[in-house]
């Protein structure tokens, strides 16, 4: 008895002489909820300038008013320094509390920062445990520091509730979905390219497509008012390195190739009546089929698109259903130029944004054949069909 | 008046020296113990010296002896006022023998005729020990002393006041059987007999202590019951060496295998219908007189979270039941110890808006988090302990003082954070879940070691912990059967099922680590409406 | 029992799969990992049944008891001495990586001193209470814990991709061949040595033996295959935490994230039994090789022997990665000593005979 009380007793001080170290209270952190990396304005050649926003706890939770105070649910520190980590440990001087990344809902890089690579910060954020893999990824036009000191949620007192309602896309087609370790596998693992949302004001210098919106039937949702902390829009990577900005009707055409369209909605003219805009409800009815031959001479690439519509919006007076099989194939006509174009100006600039290497790697038994076949590079050509059923004409009947 | 008159109560005086008492070292203080195996006297002076020394007459001032003249011959009774009915007394014993007819030197009295004859009674018996009549009167019955026979009547006559049949307090059910044991040994035993109807089941009578003999009833099924687990529960009980064995659950202290475990291995319930039940399927069970409940063996570690409403309930109801129990159990157990575990190390683990809550409740609070849950489990212990003892309704109003006024009054005063409130009272709640009494000290127990392996290494030590005790636990025996034995093989449970309910007509055999004489408990087919024609 | 000993077996060999052991895999074969998995489980499959068969003649009983009949309490020493090593560096090894993880991923700021301490701790306890404790213990937590694996890798079938284990034969057939490093994860059966004396007969341990190689096997290859479909094949190798990454992945409905920890708890209740078999078992081989009275004063020596090679500076599972102790002490020596001791023990009957 004595023996096990006295075991007892050993393990109970080594229990608290070896254990009870370097905890921290919840209440002795702050939570950081983005991080925002430009360039250096001082150390241009190997700075960054890293703005971390955190959130403030105290008004999170009395409640911070809507509106112009709905800006101080989060406070913007912005630290020079040559890597995150560094700039997390000077940032730790500037404040009482200690920073914690593990709850960062969303890491914005300046198209300036963008352009020249994130794979060195993609990388350190993988390899550490502190950062969860499913944090978003975004490119701002201009500094980032800019749109992160412009965040003023309107309809929440939560940070990082407000970071992943703009980001997760399940309502909007116009910002593509993309977490660091979707970064992380085409960075490091050679997968299909990324594309980030863009952050910030919309970009303007779109497509062809948008240029010439009204020949191709597609109307360019122009968003004048949209917040300076708005999303829309995305940036294309080829690697690690930003390479073209895109608007958001390409960014559209990019989740139906990609499967992750769930629903969303396309307005178009008809070229019977050119002033009478028609909107329908498009939704994914299967994924997207996807044919890749891979020969010497290139990589032809054949898809189907399969989509299912509902007619939205009919103007006054407009035989909507009379005409239903004319209207399909006018937009299926649209949906294959404009993805088309899309695409070959995203190959140009050597974005494999559709992984179209993953559907030839599976044309190889070793890893070896597969390398020699990709050693040169091979011109890609595209033959896009969409398919697209009106299958309903919603509540109200036309003529 | 005086001037020392007046200041006399100012002066000096010599105090006295009181004796302050200091108990004596006196032992073997009756140097003449009493003669246990002395015969019953054929003189009748002889008799009642010897009774009188007994019981201490007069000094025993509840201890009657009445002189009687039975058929011409001087003889006495003797009982304990209070103990012995004087209803039966009067009419059963003294009025038969008062009014018998002469008895001449010639007439041969034999036990036969004393007996058949002469006492109404119908619980008699003769003997020619004085130890059996005083083990009688001590019982609650009647010694009766005749002279010129050497032989002496004892009666049982048991007439003090005790509890009706109560419903069971601590093992609610809303289906089922009402009844409960009471204090009175024959009772329990009736009622228990009444469930099984059988014959092929035994009450063998045991006496525990060495002075107060008190009556231990050892219950099995003769034809069901595996012999060698009921020689080792009478041998134990026989085994028993203390002078006085006041209580059921002293026994069970006595007999259980390691006293310092966390775990009960042995059973306790006050329902009759409960075991009846774990009889059948080749339990033993033991009962004493002057306790309201039976002890059941061997039991182990699914049966402790058993219930007794779940033999009545249907199979969904039944489950739903023990699901939430198993939850409320684990809850009470860990949710403490996870939740410092996760806000000191683990914070990435909590969702962020829970986390900035957290954060912002506890930025007043001076203590840490540790401290903050030692300090509101050690009041809630502490408001327990209190209302148990407090009787009535103040008791059940200072549960609710206690909790909310106390614990809303700590939070506004930002002595502990609301979250932690909320943490320490759903645990309470969750540990008043727990079926089995015992087992609720256990969990208490184990939640105040979680707490600390928490906040020593996280979810590391808490998984530790829990290897340490799991293993612990899978090392124990109980009479030879391993505690874990029906999770380990849950085919094998029979019964009741492990930790889910079977439906009734799936419990064809009994418990097979009880290695029962016969394994069999129903047919293969039970509901045999359910065979066409 | 005999089940009971058979899960044990595959806790103990599975235990190491929550490592690094997907990598090297994938370093040495590419995308081909799977198939290499395939090929070392069927090998070791292999080598067990070829070693019990000749070690049939031996009985049921452990190499200690037969090698005490081939060259009397000497020999006995001896070769409880060898299996007190090999055992001790299994379980230092296992003692350092086992932590390292723990430190990567639950605690990282908690010295690792501290985290093999408690679980040295643990192995001592488990070991204390005996391996019927252990074998019951696991044989409960065996199904609600795989299930919560079995739930985990489901749940990652929606991040896998098919292209990523393209093209299906990585890195070439040489490759797969060449890689019989994977066999290492097997090196555990050397347990069965010792266990054997559980069973009632060697056909009975034989059966066992195998039903563990063929399950811990299947487990291996299914966790290879879903991580070679997760991520892309030059991603793949560098991960070191394999399948913490993976599970770090899971989001079912958005309501399910973060909960790593679940798997975090249950495979440390798995380690700590590994661990506490290994510990019995080295105070057993001690005890029987000598003849000794008790087993349970040997075990905190051994485990304090097998902490402190974690630990202190010159630690063995540094020297054993870096090479510098040969693989062969362990990995073969696990393989090997069933068949040396029953051609000894053959080649003395027929001594005897003579």
């Amino acid at each position: 008895m004595t023996k096990k009380l006295f075991a007892a007793i050993l393990i109970l001080m080594m229990c608290f002489l070896c254990g009870c170290k370097r905890i921290a209270e919840p209440n002795d952190l702050l939570y950081a909820v983005a991080v925002g990396v430009d360039k250096s304005e001082k150390n241009e050649k190997n700075g960054y300038s890293f703005t971390i926003q955190y959130a403030k706890v105290f008004e999170i939770n009395s409640g911070a008013e809507s509106g112009e105070s709905g800006g101080e649910i989060v406070e913007n520190i912005t630290v020079e320094a040559p890597t995150l980590y560094s700039a997390v440990d000077v940032a730790n001087h500037l404040v009482s509390k200690r920073f914690v990344l593990s709850h960062l809902s969303i890491i914005v890089f300046s198209e300036e920062t963008a352009r020249e690579g994130i794979g060195e910060f993609i990388e350190l954020i993988n390899r550490g445990r502190e950062i969860r893999p499913d944090v978003y990824i975004a490119v701002a036009e201009g500094r980032s520091e800019d749109y992160l000191k412009n965040i003023k949620p309107s309809s929440e007192v939560n940070p990082a509730k407000y970071y992943q309602l703009m980001y997760d896309n399940v309502y909007s087609e116009y910002i593509p979905n993309t977490t660091s370790e979707d970064a992380y596998k085409s960075i490091s693992g050679g997968g299909r390219d990324i594309a980030a949302a863009l952050a910030g004001e919309p970009a303007e210098n779109g497509g062809e497509i948008i240029q010439n919106g009204y020949e191709y039937g597609l109307v360019r949702m122009d968003a004048e008012n949209t917040a300076a902390g708005g999303v829309m829009g995305m940036g294309v990577f080829s690697g690690d390195k930003l390479k073209i900005l895109c608007t958001s009707d390409e960014v559209k055409l990019y989740n139906m190739l990609t499967d992750k369209f769930e629903y969303g909605y396309i307005t178009f003219y008809n070229k019977k009546d050119p002033s009478m805009p028609v909107t329908l409800r498009v939704e994914k009815n299967r994924d997207t089929d996807y044919r890749v031959r891979a020969e010497s001479d290139g990589i032809k690439v054949k898809a189907e698109v399969h989509l299912e519509a509902e007619l939205s919006g009919l103007p006054q007076n407009y035989y909507g259903e009379k005409y239903i099989d004319e209207y399909e194939e006018e937009i299926n006509g649209y949906l294959k130029e404009a993805a088309e174009k899309f695409l070959n100006r995203v190959y140009e600039e050597k974005c494999d944004i559709l992984g179209i290497k993953e559907y030839v790697k599976r044309g190889f038994f070793t890893r070896d054949g597969y390398d020699r076949y990709n050693a040169e590079e091979k011109p890609v050509e595209f033959d896009i069909d969409a398919d697209i059923e009106i299958r309903r004409v919603g509540f109200t009947a036309r003529k | 008046m005086d001037i020392k008159d007046f200041l006399s109560p100012f002066l000096y005086r010599e105090r006295e020296e009181k004796e302050v008492f200091h108990i004596e070292n006196i032992k073997n203080k009756n140097k003449n113990p009493p003669d246990r195996k002395c015969a019953v006297s054929g003189d009748i002076k002889a008799n009642m010296n010897y009774i009188k020394s007994r019981f201490s007459v007069p000094v025993n001032s509840d201890v009657v002896v009445r002189n009687i003249n039975a058929g011409g011959r001087k003889g006495f009774i003797v009982f304990i006022d209070g103990m012995a009915d004087g209803d039966v007394i009067n009419k059963a014993i003294i009025e038969p023998l008062v009014s018998m007819p002469e008895i001449s030197d010639d007439d041969d009295i034999t036990a036969d005729n004393l007996i058949e004859k002469l006492i109404w009674h119908s619980q008699a018996k003769l003997t020619d020990n004085m130890q059996d009549v005083v083990d009688e009167i001590n019982f609650g019955g009647c010694g009766v002393f005749i002279d010129k026979i050497p032989l002496a009547v004892s009666l049982d006559t048991k007439g003090w006041a005790t509890r009706g049949i109560d419903k069971p307090e601590n093992e609610q059910s809303i289906y089922g059987p009402q009844e409960a044991f009471g204090e009175m040994i024959r009772t329990n035993c009736s009622l228990v007999r009444k469930i099984l109807k059988n014959e092929r089941l035994i009450c063998e009578s045991l006496e525990v202590g060495n002075v107060s003999r008190t009556t231990c009833i050892l219950l099995y099924i003769d034809d069901v019951a595996n012999p060698s687990l009921v020689n080792e529960v009478r041998e134990r009980i026989n085994g028993i060496d203390m002078d006085y064995v006041i209580s059921v659950e002293e026994v069970s202290l006595m007999i259980e295998d390691n006293s310092f475990s966390l775990t009960t291995r042995i059973m306790s319930t006050e329902r009759p219908d409960r075991t009846a039940r774990a009889l059948s399927e080749g339990r033993v069970a033991v009962i004493m007189n002057g306790s309201p409940k039976a002890l059941i063996f061997p039991t182990n570690a699914a049966e402790l979270t058993h219930s007794a409403s779940d033999a009545y309930m249907r199979v969904p109801y039944a489950n739903m039941s023990r699901t939430v129990r198993l939850i409320a159990m684990f809850i009470s157990v860990f949710l403490p110890g996870l939740y410092l575990a996760s806000t000191l190390y683990h914070k990435e683990l909590i969702p962020t808006y829970l986390l900035y809550s957290i954060s912002a409740s506890r930025e007043n609070v001076p203590f840490s988090s540790l401290s903050e849950m030692i300090i509101m489990e050690l009041s809630f212990e502490i408001i327990r302990e209190a209302s148990i003892r407090v009787p009535g309704p103040i008791g059940s109003t200072l549960g609710i003082v206690g909790g909310l006024i106390l614990g809303q009054a700590a939070v506004d005063a930002r002595i502990v954070s609301p979250i932690m409130i909320i943490v320490v009272a759903l645990t309470g709640i969750c540990s008043f879940a727990v079926s089995d009494y015992s087992l609720g000290w256990t969990n208490r127990i184990l939640r105040l070691v979680f707490i600390f392996l928490g906040a020593v290494s996280g979810f590391y030590a808490i998984a530790a912990g829990t290897f340490a005790y799991l293993v612990y636990l899978c090392a124990q025996s109980n009479f030879g059967i391993p505690f874990m034995s029906p999770l380990m093989n849950p085919k094998n449970s029979g019964g009741q099922g492990t930790l889910f309910v079977k439906p009734i007509w799936k419990k064809e055999y009994r418990p097979k680590f009880l290695k029962p004489q016969d394994e069999r408990y129903e047919p293969d087919i039970s509901r045999k409406w359910k065979k066409k024609k | 029992m005999k089940n009971g000993l058979t899960v044990l077996m595959i806790n103990i060999i599975c235990v190491k799969l929550f490592l690094t052991f997907p990598r090297a895999l994938v370093i040495n074969s590419g995308t081909g990992a799977w198939l290499q998995m395939l090929i070392c489980t069927a090998a070791a499959y292999l080598i067990f049944f070829a070693g019990m068969r000749i070690y049939r003649v031996c009985g049921s009983r452990d190499m200690i008891e037969v090698s005490r009949e081939i060259g009397g309490n000497a020999l006995a020493g001896a070769v409880g001495v060898v299996l007190f090593c090999a055992l001790g560096i299994n379980t230092g090894i296992l003692m350092r990586a086992f932590p390292e993880s723990i430190k990567m991923f639950l605690l990282p700021d908690a010295e690792i001193e501290q985290i093999v301490i408690i679980f040295a701790a643990a192995a001592v306890f488990g070991a204390y209470m005996g391996l019927n404790a252990l074998v019951n213990l696991i044989s409960i937590i065996i199904i609600p814990a795989s299930a919560v694996i079995i739930i985990f890798l489901v749940s990652l079938f929606g991040e896998c991709d098919l292209s990523n284990i393209s093209p299906v034969l990585g890195k070439g057939i040489a490759s797969i061949l060449s890689g019989w490093s994977a066999l290492s994860v097997f090196s555990d059966i050397i347990l069965f040595t010792l266990i054997i004396s559980e069973f009632e007969s060697a056909e009975e341990a034989e059966k066992s033996g195998r039903r563990a190689i063929i399950y811990s096997g299947a487990v291996a290859v299914l966790i290879t295959v879903v991580y070679t479909m997760m991520y892309p094949y030059p991603m793949s190798s560098e991960i070191i935490m394999p399948v913490y990454k993976m599970v770090r992945s899971v989001d079912v409905v958005g309501v399910f994230r973060r909960a790593e920890s679940v798997l975090a708890f249950v495979w440390c209740i798995f380690t700590f039994i590994s661990a506490g078999v290994y510990v019995y078992y080295m105070s057993l081989s001690l005890k029987k090789g000598f003849s000794l009275r008790d087993r349970k004063m040997l075990i905190i020596p051994s485990a304090v022997t097998a902490a402190s090679a974690a630990v202190i500076d010159i630690n063995i599972p540094d020297r054993f990665a870096g090479g510098e102790i040969p693989g062969a002490c362990v990995f073969w020596l696990s393989f090997i000593l069933f068949v040396l001791t029953a051609a000894l023990y053959i080649l003395k009957k027929r001594a005897v005979r003579k």
